[in-house]
């Protein structure tokens, strides 16, 4: 499961390059787990390292 | 002579391509999967919104970027804003001319500037701005909002002289056809035929530092020795990769500012011109543009789009951008609109890495180590600030 850190400014890439649309921005990303695919794509283009993989 | 850029924004592009036009071996690194930081583009549904920038550029053609970009023969069509601004004050937008402002107010500022000269008085704008008239007062809070992302409250009235200075001397500002990326672009193949090399998702782990001198980058286990090292990440995260105490203390105060941006797509042209719109019966947004007007590519056929800036002015972001999106509504008025997409920037991805007014410039404690980009920028705004800044550290070597 992909979980969105207090580091997360809300810049809103993850949203952009999310091709589910499973990321929502207000203030900080929220991940909308039930559309994601944990791709990781998000991951790869956060700027502050703010996505990290947990397990469930 | 090999030199090693940290970052690949705008600063660390420019600074590359001038190092490479001087005969330097010049290789980039950046963390990131793609270049331009937060001058670039982002393609979303149809629009091309941007990782931070508002395409646009403050001087326009006759700026310190343009300039320099010609310096390096790249070509980038920039169209200049006509009108350079409207203001949107008691329900009514007129263009912004100085014949708008009160005699008495063009007085009290031109008497504060004598002020300052003559007996070094140190004010805030916020001071200076609170004996002017109403329209002039509110003027002021939404051009620092705007061009500044700062509360009249937060900037020295001397810094704001400058920019005064500065906007008197190239004028108000452009839109590059294309958009943010379109001077990334042209960078890039600039770079690529000079030879230089970069890499992305290559984050840089250190710098090593011997005998007060700057020699080589740490990446990805592997070390490069360099002669120069440029950094386009702020003084903060070069202080820290250095590990240097006395460096990383100097810099622990520098405060960055940050924003919200609002882009809006709209039928009906909301500003119907290349220019800002300066909008001050508003809480929050301090003024607008339609970047469409200059460039129909940026949103579908038939769309426009609108972009907002707003300060941070509480750290309560979900505050601030109720706010800006009431705000929203009393600028755009009767049209029908839809918002693509809400980007707030602070902190470690923000609007300015150090607050306007309190840069502390390119230089490092260690020679052959500068920083340039957001992060040192001097008195200029934005991206023509970032280029004086380049400008003057390749003048230095």
């Amino acid at each position: 499961m992909l979980l969105v850190s207090e580091q997360c400014v809300g810049c809103s890439q993850c949203s952009f390059v999310c091709k589910k649309e499973a990321i929502e921005v207000e203030g900080k990303a929220k991940i909308l787990h039930d559309l994601c695919n944990e791709c990781k794509r998000c991951i790869m283009y956060c700027p502050l390292d703010a996505i990290k993989v947990v397990d469930r | 002579m090999r030199a090693g850029v940290i970052g690949s924004g705008i600063g660390g592009l420019l600074a590359a391509g001038f190092l490479a036009e001087k005969g330097y071996k010049v290789e980039i690194f950046e963390k990131l999967p793609f270049v331009g930081g937060r001058f670039t583009n982002i393609e979303y549904k149809g629009f091309q919104l941007t990782t931070g920038a508002l395409h646009m550029l403050p001087h326009g053609n006759r700026g310190p970027l343009a300039m320099a970009l010609r310096e390096l023969g790249i070509d980038v069509e920039i169209v200049d804003s006509t009108p350079v601004a409207t203001a949107q004050y008691g329900g009514e937008i007129f263009e912004v001319v100085t014949g708008r402002f009160p005699i008495a107010s063009i007085l009290k500022f031109n008497w504060e500037i004598l002020r300052h000269k003559l007996f070094n008085v140190e004010r805030s704008l916020a001071d200076v701005s609170e004996k002017l008239d109403p329209f002039s007062k509110a003027f002021t809070r939404a051009f620092c909002g705007w061009s500044l992302s700062v509360l009249p409250e937060d900037i020295p009235f001397p810094k704001m002289k400058r920019i005064y200075d500065s906007i008197r001397k190239y004028r108000g500002p452009g839109i590059p056809i294309g958009g943010c990326k379109s001077i990334i672009d042209g960078l890039m193949d600039y770079l690529e035929s000079n030879e230089v090399i970069i890499s992305t998702k290559n984050p840089v782990k250190g710098i090593e530092i011997r005998n007060k001198v700057a020699r080589a980058i740490f990446v990805k286990g592997e070390k490069k020795e360099f002669d120069l090292i440029i950094s386009d990440i702020g003084h903060p995260e070069t202080a820290e990769l250095t590990g240097d105490e006395s460096y990383i203390n100097k810099v622990s105060d520098l405060q960055s500012s940050g924003g919200i941006k609002i882009s809006v797509s709209v039928k009906e042209p909301v500003l119907g011109h290349t220019g800002v719109m300066f909008t001050l019966d508003t809480k929050r947004i301090a003024g607008v543009n339609e970047v469409t007007q200059a460039d129909p590519e940026l949103a579908p056929s038939g769309r426009h789009l609108v972009m907002t800036h707003q300060p941070l002015v509480t750290k309560n972001i979900k505050y601030e951008i109720r706010l800006g999106l009431k705000d929203l509504k009393k600028i755009i008025g009767h049209r029908n609109y839809e918002i693509i997409a809400i980007q707030s920037y602070r902190e470690r991805w923000p609007v300015n890495r150090v607050m306007a007014g309190h840069d502390i410039g390119n230089n490092t404690p260690f020679e052959n180590l500068y920083v340039v980009g957001d992060g040192a920028k001097g008195d200029g705004i934005e991206v023509e600030g970032i280029a004086m800044g380049v400008k003057k550290v390749i003048d230095e070597l």
